[in-house]
């Protein structure tokens, strides 16, 4: 009996074969939808802007899948630094533009959520993803492109331009520093 | 265990809760440690791309780019390939035309050495008749 025997092909590899056939990119696409997704929604404000900044990544992705080279970087850290440099630059505008009034920050310790994210998470979910949003952008670039880009610190590394050890370290610390808020914002509320 | 063991063995935990393996969470891991993994595997787990209202319009609008990325494609591959044949064509023109500015040259040459060569007698002839002016032919 033949048996067929499936073969996984790498994303460097598809994203190659990508260069001459763009219709290749698709399956990048259904592969890596959800990673940039979920990272566009720890890190933008709204759910408008993660869908606008998530369709970005592709379009900008697909128009320059000409010039990414396997060689010089995992496909992963490649799409990754163009979905990164597109939420700075969007969070960078939105700060010029945007004034806050500190009684109202004062007030509430943690971002609202969206209608969107309310409907869609949990109770739970919706107060840690709150509680990543108020942490220094830093922090938050970095536990996203952990837990939603699901990127190796070497990966991550590449991206950011920090050593392997530090992205170790600044995960570990940012992660203490969430659990430390969230503890701190069940204090209040008792 | 020092720092750097622990900054080790943590980051090896993280890379389990993103590649969805089991963790170890024993009880030889400080508390600590324990909560830290806890938070991060919720965090992992948290999956706001499944009830997305993008994913297939995004996609379907990918597909168009790609449909129109391949028209534009074939239309300048159509373009290079007439534009091939033009430089054929002028490279065919040139050569005929060289070809022909040659030929005069070489017929003219034929010509211009193949012409009888004036006898000595022409010459007086010629020369007597020049001497004479028209007032003198007259008269």
């Amino acid at each position: 009996m033949n048996e067929t025997k499936w073969v996984v092909l790498e994303d460097e590899t598809i994203a190659a074969c990508s260069i001459a056939d763009p219709n290749n990119f698709l399956a990048l696409y259904d592969r890596y939808f959800s990673r940039v997704y979920n990272y566009m929604r720890y890190r933008s404000p709204d759910t408008y802007t993660a869908d606008d900044l998530t369709s970005q990544t592709f379009e900008q992705a697909l128009a320059k899948i000409d010039s990414y080279n396997p060689q010089k970087a995992p496909f992963a850290a490649w799409l990754f630094t163009i979905a990164r440099n597109l939420v700075n630059d969007s969070l960078r505008r939105k700060k010029r533009i945007e004034w806050v009034s500190l009684d109202h920050v004062k007030g509430t310790p943690f971002q609202s959520t969206s209608p969107e994210e309310q409907a869609e998470l949990s109770d739970e979910q919706q107060r840690l993803v709150s509680a990543l949003k108020t942490l220094p952008a830093k922090k938050c670039d970095l536990l996203a492109l952990k837990f939603a880009g699901e990127m190796t610190n070497r990966e991550i590394a590449r991206i950011t331009g920090m050593s392997e050890q530090n992205v170790g370290v600044t995960l570990h610390r940012s992660i203490k520093k969430l659990r430390k808020r969230l503890l701190d914002e069940d204090v209040n509320h008792e | 265990m020092s720092n750097r063991d622990l900054n080790a063995i943590i980051s090896f935990l993280f890379d389990a809760v993103i590649s969805n393996q089991e963790i170890p969470l024993t009880s030889s891991l400080p508390n600590d440690f324990q909560e830290d993994m806890r938070l991060a595997s919720k965090l992992h787990n948290i999956d706001m791309s499944s009830e997305s209202r993008i994913r297939q319009r995004l996609r379907n609008q990918l597909e168009k780019q790609i449909a129109m990325q391949q028209n534009s494609d074939q239309i300048l591959n159509g373009e290079s390939k007439t534009g091939h044949t033009q430089t054929r064509h002028t490279g065919v023109a040139l050569l005929s035309f060289g070809l022909g500015a040659a030929a005069v040259v070489m017929a003219t040459l034929l010509i211009f050495l193949q012409s009888p060569e004036k006898t000595a007698g022409d010459e007086i002839i010629s020369e007597e008749i020049e001497e004479v002016s028209p007032i003198e032919m007259i008269s």
